[in-house]
Order: structure tokens, then C-alpha cells, then sequence
């Protein structure tokens, strides 16, 4: 019926502000669209920007959806009326957390309010001791009281999570039957379905941001399918995961935990994607956006993983220390340090006289002063436009007219108590506003035993391509690659995600004499569990292993050698274990010390349907053929080009390439050249 | 600054990127040392805290860790280098020592220190210090009553652990004989030794980076910085002279409180703190070193300010503490030292009670206060193996002028995390029977105390449980017309019979005993009458505060179904109170 070149896809990027739509088809040509998001009901822009893709002759083949309205619902508090069920006498364990104050000289600190209130927090008198042994058995006559007192509050949604059954799920599989049966029009969550590790918090928590959640997210994306098929778009539907994977609209409805900060993953999926392609096995993703800075780290040809993750805890890249400020979630992510330095950060004085920039923005409204929006207050775009590196007038299509007498304005009201000229003033915003991100990018890389030098900096984002070469300076970073479509980069990912789905078996084991036969019956019944999920695609799996000395609490995870499971490649597994010990922290057990396996982890990855080719043209027009920019610590003549302009031999800096919503910086001592296949800007510094 | 740059010649962005990466390499410390430590208290409550100290003995960047040692450790850490003479340490050496005297804390907290080496030159130093679950003397996990020092465990000097790099295992064999849990201490040991490598790499790779001469420029100006900017902050505060009393409740031997008293003088240029008053040192476990009462006035000061303020030796250098020596809050050798968190965390209380007066907005109600430990151990039948626990546990925090106190949180520069059930009964052998919320324990007020904490341990085989805590006579103060909140207990229910436990007491536990703790709950805000009705229905309603309660202290009624409030009932009752 059609041609597969005339085949494309769809990514949709829902965000706070905007919804940015891609349609790529099968030969690579892109259309863009950028769209007001339509709060509270974010559906709505989804279905008209997906509708107005629509091109005759054109197949959509599928639409792939990255989405923060779970995460929104979440920091908002506006999900569903929830109730926990827990194993008597522990029904605070939620709300107890880890006992930690997050901040520590606050004395006003606030504990957030837990997402299921103690009223709604039902116990039943059931309990398993750490082996398995029942010391209680479940009565199901008081889970069917209790459904009867859920139903009385009118709960919309239960979560449910006992003492040990990370191992042992039988008690919570019984009272999930019950409830079910009980309460037919009620979401029931699992932990022992939704997060099969131990330790009772993570997992009491993980499930009820599950459970906060799904009524909604099965409401969303329920009314989006509606849409695409009034819009004749029949294509499937697939929903980003926090891991980087997609998953079927189904399954989102079913475990939409996973499907939390969906946006962010999809970027970093994109840069691995033209990394690999571009022939860098190492880099670091680097997303600047108006508020925040994110880095994640690329390595060996794949994206760095992260098992915890807080919805709405502290922007810091300090964060992985700060444990209990936001809601706590252990769902595989993928690892992301989040500065709060973006281009509408704030740069103000302190006490001391001290320049300091964020993190409080300027955010999309008012904006920085230069937008001429009402702000006064200088942001790290006014003093980017002061130095000129971004330009003045109309961009992004007309929608933002930049003033430079209103940046200048701004800035002045720094420089001058500083004694500053505002040249100064605005290098200083610029160079502090990288030194945070130099710490964001760091957490990623040097902190965790990484030489930043040994990677490409990969910049996106509306204000990544203005700062990215002086961070590569700042790290050493030799390589700064800057996709096309900067700006849109996440919609961009989505279209490389592939279908990810994973789980854990949680276990005790002797690493040096556990029956290889045993491990491989271990993967063997995790295999069984995902491919319902995988739906009948060949996956690629990946085999991991999380392992620690005997002792330990902190698990190292590393992946299985491939091939078939023997003695041999078990003893594989514990040198790997071993080396990753001592390189993350600088110390080996002793010989003999036990080591123990804690959990063997299986990825399922489906297929991969993206199109490297991406063609999408100049996305800003030519305004002035050179601008003065303050480079290199002087005012020079800068020429200002194009993307397509830029060849595909190396050209000597300084040049600005100015985009639809950003300018590439190429500083004076870096080159610049074309990927012809990606559009991709590779700037060099020889 | 007028050239970009700063006095001392760094422009502020090399003064920005170093700043941060000395923080960093603390943090880096911090993951290293927590995720390679073997015992729970320090792998998973994160027990321990990390700091470096320029050549000059200063302290330059801490990590994010436990501000009560943090305070302490720049008492500790330069005098036990300077005792060790730093002539004496060389690229690759480390010291530990956990000797209380002349000044450090308790012996459960064990240092290790390492110089760093730059360009062939001295940098400066750093160390991190670790609560062990235990280092042997009268009881598992090396708490409880004693009497003198020497009863507490091994007392390490400061002595060298680590030579050129390589264990000094004369020395380390000699410490893991005295301590039970050999194999835990043994890795928690060598994770420390790990930590430190990590710091001294770090910033090894910073002064490749930038030069020796710029590092130490910079940590010049960066403690010069932040005593501009806490002066700055202490130039806002309500000068003047400001004292209070309070007491430890017990001391585990007599029946006598521990009186406590702090005077405060605010100025624009420091604070002094007075502890003239405090009651001589107790052969009891209420004593407090310099280094403790130092850290619980440091903590106190940065409570005040801004807390975007680095903490260094530009802010510590502001503050001086006169505490007379031979008290329970400068205690002098042999004094017991166990206990002197208790006394060094109620200081904490006792100095906010002074300064609440002037600064209503900026302090809490009486607050936990109280580190509250629970330690237990014995030979594990199964494995023949000596096992030690540790923990502590949360409380009622103080209602504030703004905000009711949160209910179950560590206190006052105590930030350890809780240890989770399912960790503890998998490698323990106990029962963890109940955690909750200890219902009506808030100290009444227009913004409530935080309620305390319940936690139960089931035994089924015999242990030995010491109870290292306090608060059983008095709850926390409340203020502004607030009620206190309810006062700790520490029971022991054996054939289900209940007898309360002295809060410093070691017992032995029979099969099936169990030991539960009931923390106190926070002091409350004022009078709990002006408490908004809606605000009482809701802690009603979420099980939190009796029906009872809402109409005996808050004076407001409920209807009859208790879903809402009865307001012409709760308007009768206010106007009567």
C-alpha cells in the first residue's frame, strides 16, 4: 500500500512549556514543530502537533512519547487518592524515610508530605522473617476488612508492600488477589511486582509513586491514543522510560513509575546515539536548558546507569549524597547530574560581595532582561548577548526579540557595586555560570574515577552550544560535538530509544563455588518474565550481576562476560567485580575475602528502528557576516556563519554558528567541520 | 577587585573552580568511604564525616557528611598531627588515633589522617573520621555506663596505620584485638585508609591542574572569603550577652540531673561561648570533650547564618568557646567519654534556648537533643562469629515560629540515616517488631513539636542490649507558651511484662525479650489554643494526635462523626482556657 521510503516516525517531547514534535522519515528528512504545552491537559497539544505533521502520502509508522506528567503529578501532589497496605506495624515506614534532615544546618527544613496520608495507611497482621519463614500468615478476612475501609475512603489507587517480600512475594500476591477481587475499579501495585529489591523504604516508596500515578497516566494515555486515531494516525504508541527504553503504552499504564523523568533520558539517548555513530565510544551528554544544566556520562558505548533517583529532590550535583529531599525512587535511570545553572540563571551578590549565579532563574517568564519581558535582573543569556556570543534581534522563527541595551542594562546592576566594567561583569556571570556546570559535569566524570580528557563533550540544549567549548576547556574535553536540532535534541531521542524492560532476581550466593547451572536458570526463568513484555521481538539481553564482599552493604554491578555460563567466566565475573572495586574506591579486599553475588539483573533490548540520516537544513537565517565578540580575553571581528556553511574539512575558529534557538560558540584555537550524514558540528581543538 | 581579580592575585573564576573541587574531593571521600565500609552504622547510616586541613593545620572544605564531628574534628585533627609531630609523616603515611585526650571525642569515632604531597612539598591534610560499632571495653558495640576512659575500648594515640602506603600490621593486628566485630572493623578500617587515598589523588590532580603556589593562594583567600561573609551574617544578628540553663536527665548511676548552662555573647566580629556553670565531670557517661562542646557551638553559629556560607576554618575562626576544664562540658582524663554526645547535643538546645529570645524566627522549641543510641551483641550461635549493632534513632524536632516540628528526624548536626529492617534482620539475629510514629508525643503548641519515634527488637536468641540515651525525665522544652513534648522510655517486655530501662544501662536478654524505644517527642511553638482548629482535625484525623488531646490541649472539639470540627464547641472551649 505505501513505500517504505515514504515511511516516518514521530517523537513527541511534552515538557513544562513547550512540546516539541519531530517527524523523521525513512530517508532522514526532518520537520520540526514547536508548540505551547497545554497544561492540564498536555494531551491536547500532542494530538494537534501530531496531526499537523501529517503529510500526504507519508505512512507514520510510530509514535514514540516522552512525557513529565508523571513526574509533574508527582511534584504537584495531584495524583490519584492512594492507600497502602503494609505489614503490621509499618505503615510509617513511608513517612519515617531515612531519618535524615537533607540540609544540614537547616533549622526550618520541612518534611515533604508523604503521597499517601497515615489515614489512608492500612497494616495487616501478617509477617515473613528475611529466610522466608511465615511467622504470621496472612488472614485474607482482614484484607477484605480493609478493602471494605478502602473503598469507604474512596481510594482510587493501592499500593501495597510487606517486609521481605522482595524475595518472598506470596503474602503480597494473596492480598493483591484479595484487593482485586474487593475493589474492581482499583489500580493494586505490587512492590514485589513493581521493585524486588530489599530494603523496605525504596521499595514502600517506589511503588506508591506507582501507585500515585497510575489512574492518571492510564487517563493520558488513553485519551492520546484516542486522538491519534481521530487524527487516522493508527501507528503504534510507545512511552519513554526514565531508563532510556521505551515501553508499550500498556505497560506504562501498568508501571508508569518507570515512565518518570522521560524527558531528560531521551536527550542522553540521543547522544549516545550520534556518538556511536560518529565513531566516540566515550562522551560526556551535556542539555542546558533555561534552568538547569544535566550532564550524563557515555561510556564504552553506553549510556551510565543509575538505580536511584528523587523526583524533586535538591538541583545539586552533590545530590547523590543529599538523600530525603524529594520523593525517592529506585527505578533504572540513567544517570544524571543536574546543576540548577541555566541561560536564565540569575547572577546576583552576596553578603561578602561575592558574584554568585543561580540557582534562582529568571525562567520562561520574565525571562532574561534582554527577551525585554519585564526582567531586570541580569541571566547568564544577557551576558552571553553582552559578549556576544548569541545574537541580537528576532530568533527562534520571531518568537524572541533580544535587546543588548537591556542585557547591558541588567548587567550593570552587578558590575558597578562591583567595580567591574560590564565586559567584566558579564565574563565573570559567563565563567561562574561554567564553573557549576563544571561541577555537574565533573560528578559525572572525575568524581567517579573518570578522565575528563579522555572525552567528547556533547552539547545541547537551547544554551549548551554557547558554553560548551569553554567547558571542554575548563575539563580538558578535546572534542565538543553539536547535533543538529540542538534545541529539539530530546524529541530527536526519542526516535533512537529502543524497547528496554528489566528485572532482578535478588539472591545470596558465593560467587567463587555457586552452581553455574544454578545462574543460568536464574536468567533463564528472568527471560521467561520479560518477553511477554518484549512482545515477540528478538531482544538483545544483557546480562549483569550486582556483587560485594561478604560484609558490604554497597553492591558493585558489572555485566556478565558473554557466551554460556561456566565456572570459568563466573570467575570472569569476580575480577571484573574486583578491578571495579578498586578503581571506584581505591581499595581491593583482602585475598579470599568472600564475595558474594546480591542480585543477577537481565535487560531485554528490542530492536532498534532509527534512521542515522538527518537532514534538516539552516535552521536561522544569516543576519550580519561578522559580530564583536569578547573571545580569547579581547574584542574581536567574529564571522558569523551557518550550519550548512561550515564544510566538511576542518575550518580555524573563532566563528559563531548561529542556530533557531542558540549560537555555537567555536573559540579562537578550536576548528569547526560538518558531519555530512548527521549535520553534527564536530568542533576540535587541534 | 576593580582588575577581575581578587587581593590575592586569583581571578574569581580559578577561585570559583578550586573552591568547588576541594568540596568535591570531601564528597568524593565521603562515597568512597561509605560505599567500600563493611559495618551498617557506616556503610549505610552514613557515621562518619571528612574534611582537609591546609599545611597550616586550617580547616579548608568539609564533606557533606555529620556536622557534630565536623566541629569537633577541627579541634581533633590538628592537635593529634601536631602531637605526632607532621616532621614525621611522609607521602603516603597515615595516622589514626581516637584518643579523647587532650582533645578529641569518643573512642567509638576512629581518625585517620593523611598528609598530602604536592610538588614535593607539604599541602596539607586529610582525614576522616568514623563511628565504629565497636572497639572493645565493657560492652557489644562499646556502649554503656562505665566509669572511667580505660573501661570504653582501645585507646589509640595518634600513631601511624599506614607506612609509605603499606599497613603497619603489627599495629592493625594489635587494634583488631581488642575489638569484637573483627571482620567488619577490619574492612570499615581499610575503607577509611581508601577514603583518605581518594582525597590525597584528588587533590594531587588539582595542584597538577593548576599549580601549587595557585592551590594555596587560593585556600588563603577562600577562608579570608568566608570570614568576610560570616561577619557579614553575624553583622545582622541581634548583638548582646545571652545565657540559659538545661540538664542532661540522667547520668546512669545516680539520680541526679546534669545541669548545663551556656552564655552566649553575640558580636559583629564572633560569638564566645561561655560553659561557666556546667557541673563538674561525672564518673558517668554525660561527658563532653572540648572538641564536642566546640562542635555543638560551631553547629549552633551556622545554624544562624547563611547556609550557603562554606565552612572552614574562615568561619570557626569567629567563634570561641571557654569551657572550664574538669566539666562535663570540657572533661579532663580519665573521664568515661561515651556518653558525650548526649551532653553535646542537649548543649545545642541549652544555647538555642538562650538565643530564641531575640532570635523568635530563627530557632526551634526544644528539639530531640539527644543522640539516643541502641547497641547490642554477642557471639552469633549459628556462626560462631562475635556480631555488634549499632543505631540511633530519631525524635521530635522543635515547632518553630512558622511550621509545626517535624515528626521522627536525626537533630542538631546529627545526620545519620536510619538502618532498614530488611538489612538489620537479614544479617542480624533479631526482629525488628514494630517502627512507628509515637502518637500524641508532640510537645503541644501553636506549631506542634515533631513526634518521636517507636522501635521495637525482638530477640530470639540471648544478646547483650545497652540503652546509651536520655530524655526520660523531661521532654524536650517547649516555648512562646508551648508544652513540652512527652518524655523518652526505654522499656524491656519480657513474658509480656513491661520494665522500664534506666536510659544508660546494659542488660543481658533472654529468648523472646524485647527492647522498645519510644523517643521523645518535639517541644511545642506557642499556646497550643491559638493552634488553627483545621490544623488539629487533620493530626486527628491522621492518627497523630488523640481526640482527647485535640480537646484536653488544643481545646478544640470535634462533630460527632470526628471528621470535622465543632466550631461553636472549640469557641466555648478557647474562651475558657
Amino acid at each position: 500500500m505505501s513505500h517504505p521510503e515514504h515511511n516516518a516516525r514521530i517523537g513527541v517531547d511534552v515538557g513544562g512549556t513547550f512540546t516539541d514534535v519531530i517527524l523523521q522519515a525513512q530517508d532522514g528528512s526532518a520537520t520540526i514543530r514547536k508548540l505551547l504545552s497545554t497544561p492540564p491537559n498536555y494531551d491536547a497539544a500532542v494530538v494537534e502537533a501530531v496531526a499537523g505533521m501529517q503529510a500526504p502520502g507519508r505512512t507514520v509508522t510510530g509514535v514514540v512519547h516522552g512525557t513529565t506528567v508523571a513526574t509533574n503529578a508527582v511534584l504537584e501532589h495531584r495524583g490519584a487518592k492512594t492507600a497502602l497496605l503494609t505489614t503490621y506495624g509499618f505503615r510509617d515506614v513511608l513517612e519515617l524515610r531515612r531519618l535524615r534532615i537533607p540540609h544540614m544546618y537547616d533549622s526550618f527544613w520541612q518534611k515533604p508530605e508523604p503521597l499517601v496520608p497515615r489515614r489512608l495507611r492500612f497494616e495487616a497482621h501478617e509477617r515473613l522473617a528475611a529466610d522466608g519463614r511465615v511467622l504470621a500468615a496472612l488472614d485474607p478476612a482482614e484484607v477484605r476488612l480493609i478493602a471494605a475501609a478502602m473503598r469507604d475512603a474512596g481510594v482510587e489507587s493501592v499500593a501495597v508492600c510487606f517486609l521481605h517480600s522482595y524475595r518472598f512475594p506470596e503474602h503480597e500476591q494473596l492480598a493483591g488477589a484479595i484487593l482485586a477481587e474487593e475493589l474492581p475499579n482499583v489500580t493494586i501495585s505490587l512492590s514485589s511486582e513493581i521493585l524486588r529489591e530489599q530494603r523496605e523504604y525504596e521499595r514502600t516508596a517506589t511503588t506508591v509513586v506507582n501507585a500515585y500515578v497510575r489512574p492518571l497516566m492510564g487517563r493520558y494515555v488513553a485519551d492520546i491514543r484516542r486522538g491519534l486515531d481521530q487524527g487516522g494516525v493508527n501507528a503504534p504508541l510507545t512511552i519513554m522510560q526514565s531508563s532510556g527504553g521505551v515501553m508499550s503504552a500498556v505497560d506504562a499504564t501498568h508501571r508508569p513509575v518507570l515512565a518518570l523523568e522521560s524527558g531528560p533520558a531521551a536527550g542522553v539517548v540521543a547522544a549516545l546515539g550520534m556518538a556511536r555513530r560518529l565513531g566516540h565510544a566515550n562522551a560526556i551528554a551535556f542539555d542546558m536548558g533555561g534552568t538547569t544544566a544535566k550532564a550524563s556520562l557515555i561510556e564504552n558505548g553506553a549510556v551510565s546507569r543509575g538505580r536511584e533517583y528523587e523526583a524533586g529532590g535538591s538541583l545539586s550535583a552533590g545530590s547523590r549524597l543529599m538523600r530525603g529531599s524529594g520523593e525517592l525512587l529506585r527505578i533504572p535511570t540513567i544517570d544524571i547530574a543536574e546543576v540548577g545553572a541555566g541561560g536564565g540563571s540569575l547572577a546576583w551578590l552576596d553578603t561578602a560581595g561575592g558574584l554568585q549565579v543561580g540557582p534562582r532563574s529568571a525562567g520562561a517568564s520574565p525571562g532574561p532582561a534582554c527577551y525585554g519581558r519585564g526582567g531586570t535582573e541580569p541571566a547568564v543569556t544577557d551576558a552571553n548577548v553582552y559578549l556576544g556570543y548569541m545574537p541580537a534581534g528576532a530568533v527562534a522563527d520571531g518568537q524572541i526579540t533580544i535587546s543588548r541595551d537591556l542585557a547591558e542594562a541588567a548587567l550593570a546592576r552587578i558590575a558597578t557595586p562591583l567595580g567591574l566594567s560590564l565586559q567584566e561583569g558579564a565574563a565573570g556571570i559567563h565563567a561562574i555560570a561554567n564553573a557549576r556546570m563544571t561541577r555537574a559535569l565533573r560528578s559525572v566524570s572525575s568524581e567517579k574515577g573518570r578522565d575528563p580528557r579522555e572525552f567528547a563533550l556533547i552539547a545541547y540544549g537551547g544554551a549548551g552550544p554557547v558554553h560548551a567549548v569553554g567547558l571542554a576547556e575548563e575539563l580538558g574535553c578535546r572534542t565538543v560535538l553539536v547535533p543538529a536540532l540542538a534545541g529539539l535534541f530530546s524529541a530527536l531521542g526519542l526516535l533512537f530509544a529502543r524497547p528496554e524492560f528489566h528485572d532482578v532476581f535478588t539472591c545470596h550466593l558465593d560467587a567463587r563455588t555457586v552452581d553455574p547451572n544454578f545462574v543460568i536458570d536464574v536468567f533463564a526463568d528472568l527471560e521467561t518474565r520479560l518477553a511477554p513484555q518484549l512482545e515477540g521481538a528478538v531482544p538483545e539481553w544483557i546480562r549483569s550481576a550486582e556483587l560485594r564482599y561478604g560484609g558490604q552493604t554497597w553492591e558493585v554491578e558489572v555485566n556478565l562476560p558473554d557466551g554460556h555460563i561456566t565456572r570459568e567466566r563466573l570467575n570472569e565475573l569476580v575480577d571484573r567485580f574486583e578491578t571495579e572495586h578498586e578503581r571506584l574506591y581505591g581499595v581491593k579486599g583482602e585475598d579470599d575475602s568472600p564475595i558474594e553475588i546480591r542480585a543477577l539483573r537481565l535487560a531485554g533490548l528490542g530492536p532498534s528502528n532509527a534512521v542515522d540520516r538527518l537532514e534538516v537544513g539552516d535552521t536561522a537565517p544569516t543576519r550580519e557576516a561578522t559580530r564583536r565578540a569578547f573571545l580569547g580575553g579581547d574584542w574581536i571581528d567574529v564571522p558569523v556563519r551557518t550550519r550548512s556553511s561550515v564544510g566538511e574539512s576542518p575550518e580555524a575558529g573563532p566563528m559563531l554558528i548561529d542556530e533557531y534557538d542558540t549560537t555555537v560558540v567555536v573559540r579562537p584555537g578550536w576548528t569547526a567541520r560538518r558531519d555530512p550524514t548527521t549535520e553534527t558540528l564536530v568542533l576540535e581543538c587541534p | 577587585m576593580a582588575d577581575g581579580t581578587n587581593r590575592v592575585g586569583i581571578d574569581p573564576i580559578t577561585f570559583e573552580v578550586i573552591r568547588n573541587a576541594l568540596i568535591a574531593a570531601t564528597d568524593e571521600m565521603v562515597l568512597s568511604l561509605r560505599k567500600s565500609a563493611y559495618s551498617t552504622n557506616i556503610k549505610t547510616r552514613s557515621d562518619f564525616s571528612t574534611c582537609f586541613f591546609d599545611a597550616q593545620l586550617r580547616a579548608v572544605a568539609q564533606g557533606f557528611t555529620q556536622p557534630v564531628h565536623l566541629g569537633s574534628m577541627v579541634e581533633q585533627t590538628p592537635r593529634a598531627i601536631l602531637d605526632f609531630g607532621p616532621e614525621n609523616l611522609g607521602p603516603g603515611d597515615v595516622i589514626i588515633t581516637n584518643d579523647p585526650y587532650p582533645s578529641g571525642v569518643h573512642l567509638n569515632d576512629i581518625s585517620l589522617i593523611s598528609p598530602v604531597f604536592a610538588e614535593g612539598e607539604l599541602l596539607g591534610y586529610v582525614a576522616n573520621i568514623a563511628h565504629h560499632v565497636d572497639v572493645g571495653g565493657g560492652a557489644p558495640a562499646s556502649v554503656g555506663a562505665f566509669r572511667e576512659v580505660f573501661q570504653e575500648g582501645v585507646i589509640i594515640p595518634p600513631i601511624r596505620i599506614v607506612e609509605a602506603g603499606v599497613i603497619v600490621e603489627d599495629v592493625f593486628r594489635l587494634l583488631l584485638a581488642q575489638i569484637r566485630s573483627k571482620h567488619e572493623t577490619g574492612g570499615d578500617l581499610r575503607a577509611q585508609v581508601a577514603a583518605n587515598n581518594t582525597g590525597v589523588r584528588r587533590i594531587q590532580s588539582l595542584v597538577e591542574r593548576h599549580g601549587r603556589e595557585t592551590i594555596v593562594r587560593t585556600m588563603d583567600e577562600l577562608l579570608d572569603y568566608t570570614e568576610r561573609r560570616a561577619r557579614a551574617e553575624l553583622a545582622a544578628l541581634p548583638h548582646g550577652v545571652y545565657e540559659a540553663t538545661g540538664f542532661v536527665d540522667t547520668d546512669g548511676y545516680t539520680d541526679e540531673v546534669v545541669n548545663l548552662k551556656a552564655r552566649v555573647e553575640l558580636r559583629p566580629d564572633g560569638v564566645t561561648f561561655d560553659m561557666d556553670g556546667c557541673d563538674p565531670q561525672r564518673r558517668a557517661p554525660v561527658n563532653s570533650t572540648y572538641a564536642q562542646t566546640f562542635s555543638a557551638c560551631a553547629y549552633a553559629v551556622k545554624c544562624l547564618i547563611d547556609p550557603d556560607t562554606p565552612v572552614n576554618d574562615g568561619f570557626y575562626r569567629l567563634i570561641t568557646v571557654d569551657a572550664p576544664k574538669g566539666t562535663v562540658a570540657n572533661c579532663t582524663w580519665p573521664a568515661p567519654v561515651v556518653g558525650g554526645w548526649e551532653t553535646q547535643t542537649r548543649l545545642v538546645d541549652v544555647i538555642f534556648k538562650a538565643l530564641l529570645p531575640s532570635l523568635p524566627d530563627r530557632l526551634p522549641a526544644g528539639t530531640k537533643a539527644m543522640m539516643c543510641h541502641a547497641g547490642f551483641g554477642g557471639i552469633d550461635s549459628v556462626t560462631g562469629e562475635y556480631y555488634c549493632f549499632l543505631e540511633t534513632f530519631g525524635g521530635g524536632y522543635g515547632g518553630r515560629s512558622r511550621s509545626d516540628g517535624p515528626d521522627a528526624v536525626q537533630t542538631h548536626g546529627q545526620n545519620t540515616e536510619n538502618a532498614p529492617i530488611e538489612e538489620t534482620e537479614l544479617n542480624y539475629p533479631v526482629q525488628i517488631a514494630r517502627l512507628s510514629l509515637v502518637e500524641d508525643s508532640d510537645g503541644a503548641g501553636k506549631h506542634r513539636g515533631g513526634l518521636g519515634l517507636r522501635k521495637d527488637f525482638r530477640f530470639d536468641r540471648p544478646t547483650t542490649f545497652t540503652v546509651l540515651a536520655d530524655r526520660t525525665k523531661a521532654g524536650p522544652w517547649g516555648v512562646m507558651g508551648g508544652f513540652a513534648g512527652r518524655p523518652a522510655e526505654y522499656l524491656l517486655i519480657r513474658d509480656g511484662v513491661e520494665t522500664v530501662l534506666d536510659p544508660k544501662s546494659t542488660v543481658d536478654l533472654e529468648a523472646g525479650d524485647v527492647i522498645s524505644y519510644r523517643t521523645c517527642g518535639g517541644g511545642g511553638y506557642g499556646n497550643p489554643a491559638e493552634r488553627a482548629p483545621a490544623d488539629v482535625l487533620q493530626d486527628v484525623l491522621e492518627g497523630k494526635v488523640s481526640e482527647t488531646r485535640a480537646r484536653d490541649v488544643y481545646r478544640v472539639a470535634l462533630t460527632s462523626d470526628g471528621r470535622g470540627v465543632d466550631e461553636a464547641s472549640t469557641n466555648e472551649l478557647r474562651r475558657t482556657a
